[in-house]
């Protein structure tokens, strides 16, 4: 056992030690005036002394030189905190409800402006908010006509994009941080965002989508004429990131410089009709990860937008394009214009001139990534249709009359590729079989089971996924969803796809592919059995999970969509009698259950246009026009934790949000 | 089919659940208020908190946990925070009592004779790794020191914690952080000077073998 007593201001073993320990101590703090001159006068005579004071100093100065190499964190820690977080919240208290956003009254009458007006840097870089400190405009304060007991709700910085038709009858993208909503708790009514600072580029005419690179100074625009006749896909360079989000940096006078674009092709590559698909359940879309379609001289499409540069045209793209996590790889499904074959998948990374196809088989969508995989599902044909059994029953299936070895004469119209004009056909059903793909070799590997465009939450644990029926809808190419249902369900991912060894042996993208799907699929089961160490190494087990149904058919339409920390998940049902409006939902999911939180519909399906953005704390959405006789709004909803709360912009005309 | 429609049949909570009196409502109240709270010390501090943990640990990965540990610690521990304008002290108090958690758990790890090796008797493996990825005599030296007392420089040095701030991070008295402050300088002289005579023995080794 030590004693310890009290050392007296006097009682030093040395005066040398006294003037060591003085001389530490300056360091930290302004010495007494009488300790500081008897150090001064012992270092004046002791050269040792002298020597260790000085010591000290430099010892300091180095010390200090180690904030030159501060170590940066990495940039997902903010996701890997809110979820540890989120899941700590789930353990102390799990029965909590989100206020249902229609009870809110929302108008331009009060004067509660919210939101601080932010372009740039956040956006395009997609830096968390936790990076962003403090916008450089602070929220406005109440104003004079602000609702009596009205209470902005303050919530880390956050953002949304949007783009907008003006007055002139171009489009013109908004870019719009915000560090408050009105409390819905306190019913506040709010003043609609504040776009006027948040103008960043103008597009010539209407997209149709339009996707944020996570990491250049660039968005992805989709011509709205390919949603619908047939148009072109453009990498469209934004203003480079300012520094109005950072308060401690000074808003630099230089003009705004603009990214060296990807060089105009000429002439933009068109895609060529897929051979015709084969009635065997694909084959794996891998084929020649160099192959690219036959070019056809088109001409070259008129840019949206000032820098523009297609990457592809004359397509009709399907479903929803993004860019991968990391942002080095776009992938998007598209069809030739023309309608002579189904949809492929492509990608394009900045070093391409053209986006190129990674599937060959006229019938594979692009649904999402993991990691840096491309996930797709692809629509196999099972049977068809007999209905003059019993027309009161849901519509039996027996196996396609023309099923069978596909052979490269096979008319595409009497298998997977029927002509809208032919003679009245026996409707054919498909199923989805999911698949990931890796965009670099073109490898891909299948999954078990009937999975039509399956999401995958960021952590790899959930999944969201159209389980049944698929039909030929009226474009001839294409899916819609017949009978099933859209599920939650646990997702184990396959290995990571692996090229062939010897490419002479790798079987013809148009013949199939030894593709491991079972004959027997178990829905939503995945091909294999291991958890994925392959994708991640770290992942954990895949959690025990009850298949949850998000929707029951008959389902026109969906989009699920999961948040970063894979704690929400957003999903858009489409109303059958007007595909381009549905309701969106709101769920909170337990990450280790899978169970969604006890308030099972956050939003109560508020109305909402197809497409929808869902990030970290926010989820954006345009409102269907016509509302109380205005146009449409952007509408979002943000949350930290328990808080939740809500703003607008103002109406306008064919807003989209973006992704 | 096995799949189940999304009822009350799935959810592990019923609505009783929300019904626990004030009591229920006060705690999601609080957790909301230390989530946004979190949030937003995360924004202004997980550069330094991470910095600061990275140097006591020096692995990148680990200190991105242990940050993640220190904001999760704070959300949980947000009721202790008395004065909103000691937030940040007072994370770093949170911040470097998981770091010598770690260091501690380390020790004990080490403690595992599965090298063979007595320890102190030669540099670990663990140790020779490290020094490898050191860069510069003052990081070696820093290593060398007492936790304590690395945390101290650092917090002083490279964070400007003083007085008050660096006696409350470091859960100490005023007085005694003083005596760890001055200590800590002492050794890392010390240390500084070793790691300076070793350098220069071994560049005088690497110079004589190549004349040879």
């Amino acid at each position: 056992m030590t004693m310890f007593r009290r050392r007296r201001p006097d009682d030093w073993a040395s005066e040398h030690e006294r003037a060591r320990v003085l001389s530490a101590l300056d360091l930290v703090e302004r010495l007494p005036s009488s300790d500081a001159a008897w150090l001064s006068d012992h270092l004046l005579e002791c050269a040792t002394c002298r020597e260790l004071a000085a010591a000290y100093e430099a010892d300091r100065l180095l010390l200090r030189s180690l904030r030159d190499t501060a170590p940066e964190p990495p940039r997902d820690l903010w996701a890997r905190t809110a979820a540890a977080i989120e899941q700590e919240a789930w353990g102390a208290v799990r029965a909590w409800r989100l206020p249902r956003i229609g009870h809110v009254p929302l108008g331009a009458a009060s004067g509660l402006l919210v939101v601080a007006v932010v372009v740039g840097v956040t956006l395009f870089g997609k830096t968390p908010p936790e990076t962003a400190v403090v916008p450089t405009a602070p929220p406005a304060t109440p104003g004079p006509d602000a609702t009596p007991g009205s209470t902005p709700l303050a919530i880390p910085p956050n953002q949304v994009a949007w783009v907008q038709k003006n007055d002139l009858g171009t489009y013109d993208l908004f870019v719009v941080g915000f560090d408050a909503v009105c409390s819905v708790d306190a019913g506040a009514e709010c003043a609609p965002i504040d776009s006027s600072a948040g103008k960043s580029v103008e597009l010539s005419r209407a997209p149709g989508s339009v996707v944020l690179s996570p990491t250049a100074p660039q968005i992805v625009v989709v011509d709205v004429a390919a949603s619908t006749t047939g148009g072109s896909v453009f990498i469209v360079p934004v203003p480079a990131p300012q520094p109005s989000f950072d308060p401690s940096a000074t808003p630099s006078p230089t003009p705004i410089a603009t990214p060296d674009p990807t060089p105009p092709p000429d002439p933009t590559p068109t895609p060529q009709p897929t051979p015709p698909p084969s009635n065997e359940p694909s084959a794996s879309p891998t084929g020649s990860p160099d192959a690219t379609p036959d070019v056809t001289p088109a001409p070259t499409p008129i840019p949206i937008a000032e820098g523009a540069v297609a990457i592809i045209s004359d397509v009709i793209v399907v479903g929803d394009p993004a860019y991968s996590p990391d942002g080095t790889w776009f992938a998007f499904s598209a069809r030739p214009a023309d309608g002579s074959a189904g949809p492929d998948i492509y990608v394009w990374q900045s070093s391409d001139e053209m986006a190129r196809p990674v599937t060959f088989d006229g019938r594979s969508v692009f649904t999402g990534w993991i990691d840096d995989l491309v996930l797709g599902s692809r629509a196999v044909p099972i049977g068809v249709i007999i209905d003059d059994l019993d027309p009161t029953s849901s519509p039996a299936t027996r196996p396609p009359a023309t099923a069978g070895p596909p052979s490269p004469g096979t008319d595409p119209g009497s298998t997977s590729s029927p002509d809208p004009g032919a003679s009245p056909a026996i409707p054919e059903v498909f199923d989805g079989v999911a698949f990931v793909l890796d965009p670099a070799t073109g490898a891909s590997v299948d999954l078990v089971g009937s999975s039509w465009r399956p999401v995958v939450d960021p952590s790899g644990r959930l999944v969201v996924f159209w389980e049944g029926a698929l039909l030929v809808d009226g474009t001839g190419v294409g899916w819609g969803l017949g009978e099933g249902r859209l599920l939650l369900d646990a997702w184990i991912a396959p290995e990571r796809p692996q090229p062939p060894i010897d490419p002479d042996a790798s079987p013809s993208p148009d013949t199939g592919s030894p593709a491991p799907t079972s004959s027997a699929p178990t829905p939503s089961a995945p091909a294999s059995t291991e958890p994925s160490s392959s994708l991640d190494p770290s992942m954990s087990p895949p959690p025990v999970v009850l298949r949850t149904v998000l929707a029951d058919g008959p389902v026109v339409d969906f989009d699920a969509r999961w948040d970063p920390t894979g704690t929400r998940l957003a999903v858009w049902i489409a109303d059958p009698a007007d595909p381009k409006i549905g309701s969106l939902r709101l769920f909170v999911v337990d990450p280790d259950t899978g169970v969604l939180s006890p308030s099972e519909d956050r939003l109560d399906g508020a109305p909402a246009l197809r497409g929808f953005s869902l990030e970290r704390g926010r989820l954006a959405w345009i409102t269907p026009p016509g509302q109380d006789g205005e146009g449409s709004r952007l509408h979002v909803v943000a949350w930290s934790l328990d808080r939740f709360g809500t703003i607008e912009s103002r109406p306008g005309s064919e807003l989209i949000v973006l992704q | 089919m096995s799949a189940l429609s999304h009822d009350a049949r799935n959810l592990p909570f019923g609505n009783g659940a929300l019904l626990r009196g004030g009591r229920a409502v006060s705690a999601t109240w609080d957790r909301g208020a230390a989530g946004a709270f979190v949030e937003v010390l995360f924004g202004k501090h997980h550069g330094e908190i991470y910095a600061y943990l990275y140097r006591m640990v020096r692995d990148g990965e680990l200190a991105a946990d242990l940050t993640q540990d220190a904001f999760v610690k704070a959300y949980k521990a947000y009721d202790t925070l008395e004065k909103p304008e000691n937030a940040r002290a007072w994370l770093y108090q949170i911040a470097h009592r998981v770091a010598l958690d770690e260091l501690r758990r380390r020790k004990i790890v080490r403690f595992i004779p599965w090298t063979g090796e007595s320890r102190g008797s030669s540099p670990s493996a663990e140790h020779l790794a490290m020094d490898l990825r050191l860069s510069g005599d003052l990081e070696r030296a820093l290593a060398r020191i007492p936790e304590r007392q690395r945390a101290a420089l650092l917090l002083n040095e490279l964070h400007d914690l003083t007085g008050l701030e660096l006696a409350a991070a470091l859960g100490v008295s005023h007085i005694a952080a003083r005596a760890l402050l001055s200590r800590a300088r002492g050794s890392l002289r010390q240390a500084l000077t070793e790691e300076r005579a070793a350098d220069a023995a071994l560049e005088s080794t690497t110079i004589e073998a190549g004349e040879r």
